[in-house]
């Protein structure tokens, strides 16, 4: 299995606890019973895993082979470009009226979807295009 | 750039994979480069030049 593959078999790890925390956070924090340094333990939990998610996925990005690597950065600039845009239109929608508003808190989740499904495509996208 | 690693890797007999791990890549890479798709990185293409004991514009020619 090439190292790269592995690395980022530990970083998908990596995310899929960051992102249980983050339910599990979000799901005990909702309740507001908690004093301020256990909300405040808990809101950053879920981000320490992200950290070694970002590391790994770097690392796996200088473990790939040229052609891989560059299907990888061309989908993480559609995925930066797709949450930006999406971002925008949401706050341009909202200003005006047209979208309700939304606590940053409530909208983060589907942000990070937004941008990690952008990347997705943009992969695919990317890897079309050297099939 | 054109390039002639098809025709340099069948007269190997060589299958795609068997070039892509001599030269530490991916098939998909190996297929990229040979249809024209992919133009490799100067290293790499050292690494294919010195696999098949050619120089690299043996292999590498621009396309006018």
């Amino acid at each position: 299995m090439p190292a790269s593959v592995r690395t980022r078999r530990q970083a998908a790890i990596w995310a899929l606890i960051s992102g249980g925390l983050a339910v599990a956070a979000g799901l005990i924090l909702r309740a507001h019973t908690l004093g301020l340094w256990s909300r405040l333990l808990l809101a950053v939990a879920p981000v320490v895993p992200m950290v070694g998610y970002g590391v790994l996925t770097l690392r796996a990005l200088r473990e790939m082979d040229e052609l891989e690597a560059r299907i990888h950065l061309e989908g993480a600039i559609y995925g930066l470009l797709g949450s930006a845009l999406l971002t925008m239109l949401a706050g341009l929608l909202t200003r005006g009226g047209i979208l309700p508003t939304y606590s940053l808190g409530q909208l983060w989740p589907w942000l990070w979807i937004a941008a990690f499904l952008c990347w997705a495509a943009g992969c695919g996208v990317a890897g079309r295009r050297y099939r | 750039v054109k390039n002639r690693l098809r025709a340099l890797r069948a007269e190997r007999s060589w299958s795609q994979g068997e070039l892509a791990a001599q030269l530490g890549v991916s098939r998909q890479t190996v297929n990229a480069i040979e249809t024209g798709r992919y133009d490799p990185s100067l290293p790499l293409a050292f690494v294919i030049a010195g696999l098949f004991a050619r120089r690299i514009e043996d292999i590498f020619t621009p396309e006018r």
